[in-house]
């Protein structure tokens, strides 16, 4: 059997910093109290990649084991190998995206020729963008081009993706945009 | 690193008076230290041979094999306890028996460090109770009184070796675990080996220990009040590594100090757990 070091104190009755504290003739009051003293937060850490931009750098997040697993800290992973612990100032403030007094937690509505923005249900929203885009469409939509030949496509409308989609998200968002008839597709790897 | 380190024990007491309790005793025992000139024996290393072993992950030496300086640590521990048993300890008797065994018994000494080394914890436990001596002692004295001539070894071979490609928890010099760790700025991780203080690279999110990849089980805990300083450990295994993040700080000392300036670490550690 291979005892280790620290096993080795064990069996000798001491932890590591026993033997510290023994050999040095210390009197472990002082760290008693000191360590009394401090508020400890217990974390795990979790791997994870940057929703931002295409790059996909690595992350490490950290969430606290109180409060529900609240993140409390991100950090480049420097055992990613894209990015090697570095991030963009966009990603070094990635915890924000979790903890902002600003985030918004609803859809945010602003009227044609209005200056200000409110609050609608995501159910209103969607039935709203859906109802709109079928009405853009439909007002654009072309069968056949000026030579006659079949297009069915519409130009009325464009969509530009976002690097936080991954390749299943956008296999389906493009299947969606092609069935309306859109051409102009774009995704934010390409722009 | 050695002669250093009466200057960094300075500093630090200045910069963190917590650190004082423990670090005033030890700069008695680092100025003896620095006295030591240990006479490291030419090590051929053949490189074909350094180079299977690092591949297949065996360490260059193992712990009791190690080609030290055994009469400088000895003459070094003769200080040590000359030194200590001058004190107003509890123990100065037991240290001045041990001052007597290491200058009148030949091979005392040597057989004490050999002990350490191969961490026979029952011939220690032995060897202490023959000076009334608490084991702890024997093994913290026998442990400092060889750091200058294992430093001494490990930077006559260590650049011969190439840390940043060794992926294990045990120190590629002398095969020891670690007893400490550092983010880097960068923040990778380097450990820190107990015995010879080599420094090697090893993942973020992984136990040095058990080889524990279970996000869920790994995990660190940090007091507020003390920013860069974190406790990593693993549930499956429960053991714990202290971490120090060097970007929190202008300047950091050898692990070996930041560990004695970190006590109450430890103690947090033991007190949830963990060992």
């Amino acid at each position: 059997m291979n005892v280790t070091r620290r096993d080795f104190f064990k069996i000798t009755g001491a932890s590591a910093a026993g033997v510290a504290v023994m050999g040095l003739g210390l009197d472990l009051k002082p760290f008693k109290s000191h360590a009394q003293t401090l508020k400890l937060r217990f974390a795990k850490e979790t791997t994870s990649i940057c929703c931002y931009c295409a790059v996909g750098c690595g992350v490490i997040c950290s969430t606290g084991e109180a409060g529900a697993g609240k993140i409390i800290n991100v950090e480049g992973d420097p055992d990613h190998p894209v990015n090697e612990g570095a991030l963009c100032a966009k990603g070094a403030g990635l915890s924000q995206l979790a903890n902002n007094e600003n985030r918004l937690t609803t859809p945010m509505y602003r009227a044609p020729y209005s200056s200000k923005w409110q609050k609608v249900s995501w159910d209103w929203a969607l039935w709203t963008i859906g109802k709109r885009v079928k009405k853009s469409r439909d007002a654009s939509f072309e069968h056949k081009n000026s030579k006659g030949q079949v297009v069915n496509r519409t130009n009325g409308i464009a969509s530009v993706g976002s690097a936080a989609l991954d390749n299943e998200e956008c296999w389906l968002i493009q299947g969606l945009m092609r069935a309306l008839g859109l051409v102009y597709i774009e995704h934010q790897a390409r722009i | 690193m050695i002669q250093d380190l009466v200057q960094h024990i300075d500093r630090l007491i200045q910069q963190r008076p917590a650190a004082k309790t423990a670090l005033t005793p030890f700069r008695e025992l680092a100025l003896l230290m620095v006295q030591v000139d240990p006479q490291t024996k030419p090590v051929e290393l053949e490189k074909g041979v350094m180079d299977m072993k690092q591949q297949e992950g065996f360490p260059l030496f193992s712990r009791d094999d190690l080609p030290l300086d055994f009469n400088a640590a000895a003459d070094l521990l003769k200080n040590f306890l000359g030194h200590l048993g001058a004190t107003d300890r509890d123990d100065r008797k037991g240290l001045k028996k041990a001052l007597k065994k290491a200058r009148d018994t030949d091979g005392w000494s040597r057989n004490l460090f050999k002990i350490f080394l191969r961490q026979d914890e029952e011939a220690l436990t032995l060897i202490a109770g023959e000076v009334d001596l608490n084991p702890k002692v024997i093994q913290f004295l026998g442990q400092v009184a060889l750091i200058p001539s294992i430093y001494a070894l490990r930077d006559a071979v260590s650049t011969n070796i190439d840390t940043d490609g060794w992926d294990y928890g045990y120190c590629p010099v002398c095969g020891s675990q670690p007893d400490m760790a550092y983010f880097a700025k960068t923040g990778r991780r380097y450990l820190h080996c107990e015995l010879c203080g080599e420094e090697w690279v090893f993942s973020r999110i992984r136990c040095p220990f058990c080889d524990n990849e279970d996000q869920e089980t790994l995990g660190y805990f940090e007091a507020e009040e003390e920013e860069g300083l974190r406790v990593y450990f693993c549930r499956e295994c429960m053991r714990y590594l202290k971490t120090i993040d060097k970007k929190a700080f202008e300047e950091v000392a050898p692990l070996e100090l930041e560990n004695l300036a970190t006590i109450h670490l430890d103690l947090l550690a033991n007190e949830n757990k963990f060992k």
